[in-house]
């Protein structure tokens, strides 16, 4: 599953105009290959910082959502497959050569097609989320997510302003830290860094 | 620093990036990274049920296998670690595990314990979430503490003491019984203690073990084995001492049969003396069974594996037989020790000595004939050990420990006496196989 996060992430970064995301890439791949979790965490900030540093939104409700989608979604599948324990036990896609041949061809039609990589890295994206059966856990995202784009929405009157992305910036931070807050309210026992 | 906090400081930086630098992208990424937090905490609810089996009576520093069944009642996969929380000293294995949605599995795994008796809880089981951000620690459950009792382990305390003693009584032996000839007597398995230049390279490749060559020996001194039957060797347990005691100086004789050998046998009511012989050979060791009315040395008995003349006899008949002969012509006396005395002013001027006798009865007399016979004679003291033989069958939780505390104060004085003559605990099969090999039994 990893190769095809990577290939997503780099095919997805290319249709973005992004560059700076092969040069981690193949570190991320080798941090994960190499099973270094902690190193993959901290190559994996480096990473998204430099994609958030070239990437440029000027206006959330004026945004193209192709190159958007095509780099958030396989970034968080990245993520998440390298954060997963077991490499080898989950990837059917990387088992069974036929799906893994069908992605990868999606992905590369996505290159002059680009509606269809989107389409394809989400269906990655919900089978690999898909595998945990945790119905409360995607309810919980779910929601906030949704109530992060209906209350965008509701004050776009406000926002949807020539040069304001630095108030938008400030709005998505603050609606999403509050909404986490909800969450985060609920203890649990971290790992360490490094252990 | 947490690895979650790692992904924070991403949303963190992420959002001030996309501040200062004007553009919206990083602050949705940023949302989305937390919201995937969200996802994972939300989530990880994990749910277990464990029961662990282990024996109640343990053996000392002997690996037992422990059983935990350990159920998921969540629908989430996880992964476990076990962490056993048990007294100091003992060591345990910490097995990893995958358990998906309301999977049901039992592990094995080792814990090695050491004597004593102790309450032992069940294990912690620790429940990663499957990116190992976030873990949930499951505790024993209230009243889940075993007790159990691990005893002191005689097939190790045996195998520990047999395996020094064995290299022992094999450089002692060779220091004792003189030199090696040239000429080759037999191939046997290496045993440690065994010098490298005496392999037998071609037997070894051949038959896919160490082989040494066994040469004849050479000795012209008279060799005496001094044995003592008193009533501290016939104490009442399953296999004698005075059985092993017996059968070890039949065998000592017809593995000194190319010495000049001779019996000196002593008890509470006095002494009985078999001259060393003239002659050497298998002929003068059935002399000395003859005279003794005890027929051949059994090839049976004890692990002896080579094979020896005439007939088998059993070796509790062998040995009431031996003692039956003895007995009688030593009635009289009232102390071990002043037979002891007898025994040892029987000697001749010049011979190896070899003592068989109880240690813990008379031992100061015993240590001051040592002190005295070593300024003379080569001795080597053989004691059977008592713990050695005692029944199985018949211990428990007391006699064991019992047994242990006579075990350690013996070996005290083990130690003392080996500072005098070199001095060997023996168990029911020690050291014959040693015997054999290095006298040339199989011969």
């Amino acid at each position: 599953m990893i190769t095809i996060a990577v290939i997503a992430a780099a095919i997805g970064g290319l249709i973005a105009g992004l560059t700076l995301p092969l040069l981690f890439l193949p570190l991320l791949y080798l941090s994960k290959v190499k099973r270094k979790k902690d190193i993959f965490l901290l190559l994996f900030l480096v990473y998204a910082l430099a994609i958030g540093y070239q990437l440029n939104v000027a206006n959330v409700y004026a945004a193209d959502l192709i190159p958007v989608l095509s780099v958030v979604v396989p970034s968080l599948l990245l993520l998440d497959v390298g954060l997963r324990i077991k490499e080898e036990e989950e990837p059917i896609f990387a088992r069974t050569k036929v799906l893994f041949i069908l992605i990868i061809s999606a992905f590369v039609i996505g290159w002059f097609v680009q509606e269809v990589f989107v389409g394809a890295v989400l269906a990655v994206f919900l089978y690999e989320f898909s595998k945990d059966h945790a119905r409360r856990g995607i309810y919980a995202a779910g929601i906030s997510f949704s109530s992060l784009i209906v209350a965008l929405v509701l004050v776009q009157g406000v926002l949807n302003l020539e040069g304001g992305a630095a108030t938008q910036v400030v709005f998505i931070a603050a609606f999403s830290t509050l909404t986490a807050l909800v969450f985060f309210w609920k203890h649990v026992d971290r790992r360490e860094l490094w252990h | 620093m947490k690895r979650e906090d790692v992904l924070l400081l991403l949303v963190f930086l992420l959002f001030v990036q996309g501040y200062l630098f004007r553009t919206i992208f990083p602050a949705l990424f940023g949302s989305l990274i937390l919201y995937y937090l969200i996802y994972l905490r939300v989530a990880f609810s994990p749910e277990l049920e464990s029961e662990r089996e282990i024996a109640r009576k343990l053996k000392d520093g002997e690996r037992v296998k422990t059983k935990l069944r350990l159920k998921n009642l969540s629908t989430k996969s996880v992964e476990l670690d076990v962490f056993e929380q048990l007294p100091p000293s003992f060591k345990a294995e910490t097995p990893s595990l995958f358990l998906n949605g309301h999977e049901e599995r039992e592990v094995e795994y080792s814990i090695t314990p050491v004597r004593g008796i102790f309450t032992i809880k069940d294990p912690i089981i620790r429940v990663n979430e499957l990116r190992e951000l976030y873990y949930k620690e499951f505790m024993p459950a209230l009243g889940s503490e075993k007790e159990v009792e691990v005893y002191p382990n005689l097939d190790k305390i045996r195998a520990d003491s047999e395996a020094g003693e064995t290299l022992k009584f094999t450089e002692a032996y060779q220091a004792l019984f003189g030199l090696q000839s040239l000429e080759l007597d037999s191939l046997r398995k290496f045993q440690p203690g065994d010098e490298q230049r005496h392999i037998d390279w071609k037997a070894t490749t051949r038959l896919g073990e160490l082989i040494v060559k066994d040469f004849l020996k050479e000795r012209e001194s008279d060799v005496y084995i001094v044995l003592d039957v008193g009533k501290e060797m016939r104490k009442g347990i399953k296999s004698s001492k005075i059985d092993f005691a017996t059968t070890l100086t039949l065998q000592l004789a017809y593995a000194l049969r190319k010495s000049r050998l001779g019996l000196l046998v002593y008890d509470d009511y006095g002494v009985k003396r078999v001259e060393a012989a003239r002659t050497k050979g298998v002929e003068h060791v059935e002399k000395i069974a003859s005279s003794l009315k005890i027929g051949a040395i059994p090839t049976t008995l004890m692990g002896l594996k080579a094979p020896v003349p005439e007939k088998s006899l059993r070796l509790k008949e062998e040995s009431r037989a031996f003692i039956r002969k003895i007995l009688p012509a030593i009635k009289g006396r009232k102390s071990s020790a002043t037979s002891l005395v007898e025994a040892i002013s029987a000697l001749p001027s010049t011979a190896f000595v070899i003592f068989i006798a109880d240690i813990t009865a008379n031992t100061s007399e015993l240590i001051k004939v040592l002190l005295e016979l070593r300024k003379v004679y080569e001795i080597l003291l053989l004691t059977p050990n008592p713990i050695l033989f005692y029944d199985a069958e018949r211990l428990d939780g007391d006699r064991l420990i019992w047994l242990y505390k006579r075990y350690k104060e013996r070996e005290e004085l083990v130690k003392k006496l080996n500072g005098i003559v070199p001095t060997f605990d023996l168990g029911p099969s020690d050291l014959l196989e040693t015997i054999r090999a290095k006298g040339g039994l199989g011969a």
